[in-house]
């Protein structure tokens, strides 16, 4: 062997071992990379579920859209729009969104979002998709529990101020009944009193001079005593009853006017719904007669004016359905009865004004649901009666069908622990 | 530096002087890297450099001019591991697509891969490519677009200036000379 070739093996050899350590370290480096690669899958894959979990429990609803056409949702859409992510997809987001207004991205506007023909009130944002041009998203906040909130913040202010109006005026109107009440026993008792006198005049008439007893006599048929005789005392105690129903209306305005500060007190639910009784009269006493059956009850901590609220609005719904379905003038029924019950308190508030059909019955505690003409109903007094028995007081408010009309029944734990 | 340079350069060197050539600059040359260089790893520059300095010195090259022929012989091979990049595109294209293409796939490929800054100015007649990079290898890069040329078959003039205020920043401006076959 040649010195050159000897050189030549020596070199060929130096090569192979340097392409065999190469692949060595090629064989490492795939495994790293292999690895490397296993850990960016799992957490792209962990950081993908993570974003799914996010968007997931997001109180908003998410429409991703491209070229008009909704491409992915998220699950509150899904709960919102009352459609399945694989029905929406591919369908065009106006079927579901009427934004006119977007003309420029980003934006936010108030509109609506329609669950089939049902407009939900939702504040949209609308914002590119970051790196996509023709793609963008749509975020919707589903509006109705803030109007809601909003609505029943009104009306416990509304209430509040007629409350002060109502209990500022029974003030005003408590001190003349009491001297115009007072006055009017002691006319009577002073009647009572002259009685003997006048009976005395009588039995003795016949010992007068004729002359005095002729001018007397005709005095008292210009007076028509005979009638004042049996009259006055009529009249007496016809206005006595009168300013008692006075006294009473003014009692019940105070005590349902009661100021409900935040915090709970001790109630006497028979006498809260008395008092409601009296002040609604007005809205019943042409459509129905309302019996109240009222049983033996203790004393239930909870948030008076609230709990009148909620009378108030039964009494006025069933009024509202007897007028609407006693057409021919006949007087219809409201019967409420109290029963202390399980540890509860039981109201039931029936009715015989025809009832609830069950398609509206699933819908009759939405917010903003009304089957009532506009300016008689808002859709806010069942929502909000509801609210109050539900959240505010650990109970139920529960709708059934009575013999002819609805039947509400209003149950609410004695104990109120957790209460807001 | 990533491996495959190393690999190119040791084919170039192979190509000009010899295996034996190559086998005796590993020996010969104190490097940092302790085991053989692969195209997927990365390398310290100097290692690069100082193979490069050793090699000129012992062929008696000069250093500018050996730095732009290893960036002409290189682009062919990396070229070649990539030949779809250079498709259905004309050098033109092809050159304004370094920047946004080009090096955007080898960053996909390595991550840790440090790419020079390319941006352009154009015009009908010619293409200026600002060059800037921290390895001030603008050589090198006048052999990329020279080799590149080569592979569209396409005669380009280049006027290359330098600043001697920034050495990290190069200017190439580039005229297209038509077809070099015709």
């Amino acid at each position: 062997m040649t010195t050159s070739s000897c050189q030549r093996c020596t070199t060929l050899e130096r090569r192979l071992q340097r392409e065999k350590d190469k692949v060595h370290v090629l064989e490492r480096l795939i495994e790293e990379r292999s690895a490397t690669l296993y850990e960016a899958k799992q957490h792209s894959e962990e950081l993908a579920h993570s974003v799914e979990s996010l968007l997931r429990s997001l109180p908003e609803a998410m429409l991703v859209i491209e070229d008009d056409l909704i491409i992915d949702c998220n699950q509150r859409a899904e709960e919102l729009l009352q459609q399945t992510r694989e029905t929406m997809q591919g369908k065009p987001f106006t079927e579901f969104v009427s934004l006119a207004q977007i003309d420029k991205l980003p934006c936010e506007v108030e509109c609506n979002w329609l669950a089939g023909n049902q407009p939900i009130p939702t504040l949209s944002s609308a914002a590119e998709v970051i790196g996509s041009t023709n793609k963008w998203m749509l975020v919707g906040r589903d509006m109705r529990e803030r109007q809601q909130m909003e609505a029943r913040l009104l009306q416990a202010q509304k209430l509040e101020s007629i409350g002060q109006l109502a209990a500022g005026v029974a003030h005003e109107i408590n001190t003349p009944i009491q001297f115009v009440s007072d006055s009017m026993h002691f006319l009577k008792e002073s009647y009572e009193d002259v009685k003997p006198l006048i009976n005395a005049y009588e039995e003795h008439r016949q010992l007068w001079p004729e002359d005095i007893r002729h001018h007397i006599e005709e005095l008292e048929e210009d007076a028509d005593m005979e009638f004042l005789r049996e009259e006055v005392p009529a009249a007496l105690d016809r206005s006595i009853s009168g300013l008692e129903r006075v006294a009473s209306i003014v009692k019940a305005l105070k005590g349902f006017s009661h100021p409900d500060r935040d915090e709970q007190s001790l109630v006497d639910i028979n006498e809260a719904l008395s008092n409601t009784v009296t002040v609604t009269r007005n809205e019943y006493k042409y459509h129905a007669e309302l019996s109240l059956v009222l049983g033996e009850l203790p004393s239930l901590t909870c948030h008076l004016g609230e709990i009148n609220q909620v009378f108030l609005n039964l009494i006025v719904n069933a009024a509202h359905a007897i007028a609407d379905n006693h057409t021919d003038g006949t007087l219809g029924r409201i019967e409420i009865t109290t029963i202390a019950i399980d540890g509860a308190i039981r109201i039931t508030v029936e009715d015989d004004g025809g009832g609830v059909p069950d398609h509206i019955k699933e819908r009759i505690f939405d917010p903003f649901f009304t089957t009532k003409a506009v300016g008689r109903g808002t859709g806010q007094g069942l929502a909000i009666s509801h609210d109050i028995i539900v959240n505010r007081h650990n109970g139920s408010l529960d709708i059934e069908d009575g013999p002819a009309g609805a039947r509400f029944i209003i149950t609410i734990p004695i104990e109120q622990e957790g209460a807001q | 530096m990533k491996g495959i340079v190393f690999n190119v350069f040791e084919e170039f060197i192979e190509t000009i002087a010899g295996e034996e050539f190559f086998d005796d600059l590993l020996d010969s040359t104190v490097l940092q890297t302790q085991v053989p260089f692969v195209g997927p790893g990365t390398y310290p520059d100097a290692d690069l450099m100082a193979l490069f300095t050793a090699a000129v010195e012992r062929l008696g090259v000069e250093p500018g001019q050996a730095l732009k022929q290893f960036g002409q012989f290189l682009f062919h091979k990396l070229i070649a591991t990539g030949p779809q990049y250079a498709e259905n595109v004309d050098l033109r294209q092809f050159l304004l697509s370094i920047h946004t293409v080009i090096h955007v796939e080898v960053r996909k490929l390595y991550p840790e891969a440090i790419t020079p800054e390319f941006t352009y100015d154009e015009s009908d007649d010619h293409l200026v490519m600002h060059y800037r990079s921290a390895r001030q290898l603008w050589q090198l890069a006048e052999g990329l677009i020279i080799g590149c040329a080569e592979y569209f078959n396409e005669e380009i003039t280049i006027e290359t200036q330098t600043y001697d205020d920034d050495p990290e920043r190069c200017s190439f401006t580039i005229t297209f000379n038509g077809n070099s076959e015709h």
